[in-house]
């Protein structure tokens, strides 16, 4: 349906406050990490170009906040989304469980068509600590078949601090976001001939 | 219409204009008609001029024209690698006729335009926050800067940066975020005095509070940028943002910016500012809510200090923060004191976390609050302040458990609590220290506890009591109360000193504590305490025959050292007498053990323990009269052990008066009958006469039973006090006539068990018993007993009916016949049992 070359990818991180979201987007665009705690006020993306299949992709990556009371604007950001990637941290189980609620909150603010095979793709992050895992991988996997349309939602064990996986998850969100494209758009439909322009008179706040 | 169907009508609209106008827009686009596209473009952007819609509502309309414009940065970059400089695109921009678009628009351009490398990127970013200054309609303009906030957010001449350099370095590139910061922070606090009657009021502080995170997200830039360093923050970065907060003399400006610098900013930057970040908490509003602020300052580094890091140990952290309370408390006089106690409740709890072995620290925590509350005038304190008093006096416990008693300020505090929460606070202190699993082994560490624990152990005089009154039957209330009086009664076990003499001191004084508990506390608090002191008595014991033991050998010593010395004396006669005498060998030297070494007696003697028991049962005997008797005959056991028959006969006849006097319910009665039955045949050392008399009155207790069944197997049992061991053995007691007399008892009364056919069972349990002195070799019970029992079975055994109750009489029978069977076939036996007749 689009006729524009260049594709763009809007790719939400949803999870828990402390998971690493930032720092998974950051490992992923800047090659960078740090153990620091800084937490996200809000929510902006990072774009990124990659090559999927040969297609040139722009990745649109938001990083958004956990805790609640920094997302005061509320979540207008999930509209449009192509794909969502939903972080838990090995070693804190609270996080893991609150994969259902962060799932189910962007379904319903997102609102994609098919909601069943939306893509998601599970991080289950900070590998790097294998030692004081507390979340099992059996247990993550049944969730993910549980939580999956046709096929299980794609789990991965990344580590943000020494890059492992996080190449590959991204890209295993774009090829399914690509995969999927079902033209969620909602594309501007032009109903009838506009006749009598009626441009927006009310507006009249001053030019500032 | 509802003002929110408004909103939804006025958004729907817009966004509906928004995507017709980028519709066509991305259709100038795919023409790569950049006049056209640039006037659908601003068409699209005019949308945003909206001063009707609420923040949120706003932002949903704000994220869709991004969407949209984004396809336009595309566009403006496609045209720049197509050769359009974008110098042109940035000239052409600006002739658009309205500020907002215009702006969103050479944002866009500027954007492309730093990336392309044409101009140094410091100089692009100053040109847009220049420009941007032209909108100074709070919402308009707080997202407009947030959009350029965005776009440059990538594009700063940071450290690092592929723009730093002739781009500009890290100081334009915080510069930049800090002027956009400092803007931002105006318009928002603006937005507070625009129209403002008092009734809008609260709608702007909702709009203000949805708008904020743009103001953070600033804040969030700062954190991100790899060139600033703690040097950088310290010097640069925070007194900036700070003269901002403090300047705008907003609240909610102050209070959020304030928590966002804690949470955005690494620990390392704070331990490195922590006296200028509290420094400025003593400038803030009165409004301001410092508490929440220094609490999760406190939170954060004491998360810091649990995890991998450390607080260097140059930093003193407490005393800041301390200070700074202090601060606080003197020019705040409006603080309640629920507050003034929420402030030093943390810093205690920061103490406790970061500080774990600065008791000096909690003590001086809790000093505060009670210099605070004993200047409180009023008579009670209300119920927030309360609760804020517990909250203190709780938290110290899981970590510090007992040493809290050791806190000088902990028990005074205790004592600003109403009996109710002075309960729950020794609830948990009890709780905590069982958790904690030292031991209770000397008399000021219980008395100190005891006293700390009062609501506990005994009612309140004024207020209402803690036990709950039985017709009251609440039973959650009576569950907490049974509860709360188990965790007391569970203390006893820890209470354990190495030395008898400490030990029983430690119990008497717990006795007289717990004596004092009415009679619904002791029931719990007693028994453990009886047993404690059986355990004790046991220890006393061996430590005074071990002392005896060493004295007889001292004597011994002492008598040998005395004939030597006489030996000597008279050799020293014979020598003297005869100059030639010559002795017959070298005399052995004595030498006594050194005083000290010998080990002394107990002061408290065994006897007085079993005295100190008499005296704790006989207290709550007519309370709980079946326990008591229990405990009696449990003393009288251990008594009888430590070879006192005085002491377990009066036991037992305590039990026996027990007995009599207050128990009334006849299945009671039966189990208090084989207690004391076992308890008679556990003990060894009563004197002959003590003896018959007590199994006399015990078998008259077993013949009144009530019910008949009942009587003939007390008086079997009984039968067996009267034969204790084999007949060979000399040493027991036997009188084998009483053992029949109680046997033939027992068959006349199982014989008038027939109504019931009871009787049957009776018989075979019976034979059992006959059947065991028989094999024991009692003189009296001859073979023909036996043979006119069995007999008498099964004469009656037929005419029972058909029924579970004849099976299981037959199964019983069959495996006494069996076993007669056996014996008449074994060597040793068969003799003796061959005049039976089955």
């Amino acid at each position: 349906m689009s006729h524009r070359k260049k594709v763009l990818l809007k790719i939400i991180i949803l999870g828990d406050s402390g998971v690493g979201k930032t720092s998974l987007m950051n490992q992923y665009v800047s090659k960078r990490f740090t153990s620091q705690y800084k937490a996200t006020i809000g929510a902006d993306f990072l774009t990124k170009e990659i090559m999927v299949d040969d297609k040139l992709v722009t990745l649109q990556i938001w990083d958004t906040a956990g805790q609640e009371r920094f997302q005061s604007l509320g979540v207008a950001f999930y509209r449009g989304a192509d794909a969502c990637m939903l972080t838990y941290d090995i070693t804190n189980p609270k996080s893991f469980d609150s994969l259902d609620s962060w799932r189910q909150e962007f379904l319903v603010q997102a609102g994609p068509s098919d909601e069943d095979n939306f893509p998601f793709v599970v991080l289950g992050n900070k590998v790097d600590k294998e030692a004081e895992r507390r979340v099992g991988k059996s247990k993550a996997a049944q969730w993910c078949k549980s939580k999956g349309g046709d096929a299980p939602v794609p789990h991965m064990q990344t580590s943000a601090k020494e890059a492992v996986q996080v190449e590959a998850a991204f890209l295993e969100a774009a090829k399914l976001a690509l995969a999927r494209d079902t033209g969620d758009d909602d594309i501007f439909i032009p109903e009838t001939i506009n006749l009598n322009n009626q441009q927006a008179a009310k507006q009249n706040g001053g030019c500032c | 219409m509802s003002a929110q169907e408004e909103q939804i009508k006025y958004l729907t609209e817009a966004t509906k204009k928004v995507k017709e106008h980028a519709f066509y827009m991305k259709r100038a686009i795919d023409a790569n008609d950049l006049d056209t596209t640039l006037s659908l473009a601003a068409d699209m952007l005019r949308e945003l001029k909206t001063s009707l819609l609420t923040p949120r509502n706003y932002y949903e309309l704000y994220m869709s024209v991004l969407d949209s414009l984004r396809h336009v940065e595309d566009f403006f970059a496609s045209l720049n690698a197509a050769g359009t400089p974008v110098v042109e695109i940035y000239e052409k921009v600006q002739h658009c006729a309205n500020v907002v678009p215009r702006l969103y628009l050479l944002i866009a351009v500027g954007g492309v335009y730093i990336k392309s490398g044409e101009a140094p990127a410091k100089d692009i970013l100053k040109d847009l926050i220049e420009m941007v200054k032209c909108v100074q309609y709070p919402t308009r303009g707080l997202f407009l800067r947030n959009y350029l906030s965005q776009t440059s957010r990538d594009k700063l001449p940071d450290t690092g940066s592929e723009y730093e350099g002739v781009g500009g370095n890290v100081k334009d590139a915080y510069e930049f975020v800090l002027q956009n910061f400092s803007e931002m922070n105006r318009l928002w606090v603006r937005l507070q005095h625009m129209g403002g009657d008092k009734s809008t009021r609260k709608k702007r502080e909702k709009e203000r509070q949805d708008l904020k995170i743009l103001v953070g997200t600033n804040l969030v830039r700062l954190s991100q940028l790899q060139g600033v360093d703690t040097d950088c923050y310290r010097d640069v970065i925070l007194p900036e943002i700070l003269k901002n907060v403090v300047e705008c003399k907003d609240t909610i400006s102050q209070g959020y910016l304030m928590d966002c610098v804690i949470q955005v900013f690494p620990d390392e930057f704070h331990l490195a500012t922590l006296e200028t970040f509290l420094t400025t908490c003593t400038k803030l509003k009165e409004k301001v809510n410092i508490r929440t602020i220094l609490q999760s300052m406190m939170n954060r580094l004491s998360l810091f200090g649990e995890g991998e890091g450390r607080i260097p140990p140059d930093l003193d952290a407490f005393r800041l923060f301390n200070d700074c309370i202090t601060k606080i408390l003197e020019e705040r006089s409006n603080l309640d004191l629920a507050e003034i106690l929420r402030l030093q409740t943390s810093l205690m709890q920061f103490a406790l976390k970061c500080y774990p072995g600065r008791l000096d620290y909690v003590n001086y925590c809790l000093g505060m609050c009670a210099s605070v509350l004993s200047a409180t005038k009023s008579e009670s304190l209300d119920e927030t302040s309360v609760a804020e008093v517990e909250e203190l006096l709780s938290i110290p416990l899981s970590s510090l458990a007992l040493q809290v008693l050791d806190l000088q300020q902990y028990s005074e505090l205790l004592t600003y609590l109403p009996y109710e929460n002075r309960r729950q606070v020794a609830t948990i202190l009890v709780r905590s220290t069982l958790f904690s699993g030292g031991s209770l082994d000397s008399v000021e560490k219980l008395e100190k506890l005891f006293k700390a624990i009062t609501p506990l152990i005994k009612d309140d005089e004024k207020e209402s009591s803690g036990a709950p009154e039985k017709d009251e039957a609440d039973e959650a209330a009576l569950a907490e109360f049974k509860e709360e009086q188990t965790l007391v009664a569970r203390l006893v076990h820890m209470m354990k000193s190495p030395d008898t003499d400490v030990q029983f001191k430690i119990l008497s004084m717990t006795r007289k504590h717990f004596g004092q508990g009415g009679v619904k506390r002791i029931g719990h608090t007693l028994p453990p305490l009886v047993f404690a002191g059986l355990k004790l008595a046991h220890k006393v014991k061996k430590r005074e025959l071990d002392a005896v033991k060493v004295q007889n050998k001292l004597k011994a010593l002492k008598e040998k050292q005395e004939k030597i010395e006489q030996e000597r004396k008279e050799r020293q006669a014979k020598k003297a007498a005869d100059p030639e005498y010559e002795p017959p060998g070298p005399l052995e030297d004595i030498v006594m053990p050194d005083e000290s070494a010998i080990p002394k007696p107990p002061a408290t003697s065994c006897r007085k323990v079993f005295q100190f028991l008499h005296e704790i049962v006989t207290a709550m005997a007519v309370s709980y009269p079946d326990l008591s008797l229990k405990l009696f005959l449990q003393s009288a056991v251990a008594a009888d052990n430590c070879k006192f028959k005085a002491i377990a006969y009066e036991f037992m006849s305590q039990a026996f008066i027990l007995y009599e006097d207050e128990l009334t319910d006849s299945k009671a009665q039966l189990r208090a009958l084989v207690l004391m039955v076992g308890t008679l045949l556990s003990c060894s050392n009563f004197e002959k006469d003590d003896y018959d008399a007590l199994i006399t009155k015990t078998t008259q207790y077993a013949a009144k039973l009530l019910k008949k069944p009942d009587q003939c197997r007390m008086v079997t049992l009984c039968s067996h006090l009267f034969f204790v061991g084999s007949a060979e053995d000399a040493n027991h007691y036997h009188d084998p006539k009483r053992v029949l007399e109680c046997l033939q008892r027992a068959l006349k009364i199982a014989d008038g068990c027939m109504a019931s056919s009871a009787h049957v069972h009776l018989f075979v349990e019976i034979l059992n018993h006959y059947l065991y002195y028989f094999e024991l070799h009692n003189p009296l019970i001859a073979d023909k007993y036996l043979t006119g029992l069995i007999a008498l079975i099964n004469e009656h055994i037929d005419s029972m009916d058909h029924g579970e109750q004849r099976t299981e009489v037959e199964g019983m029978y069959r495996n006494t016949l069996r076993h007669i069977a056996r014996k008449k076939e074994e060597e040793e036996t068969k003799e003796k049992f061959k005049s039976i007749v089955v």
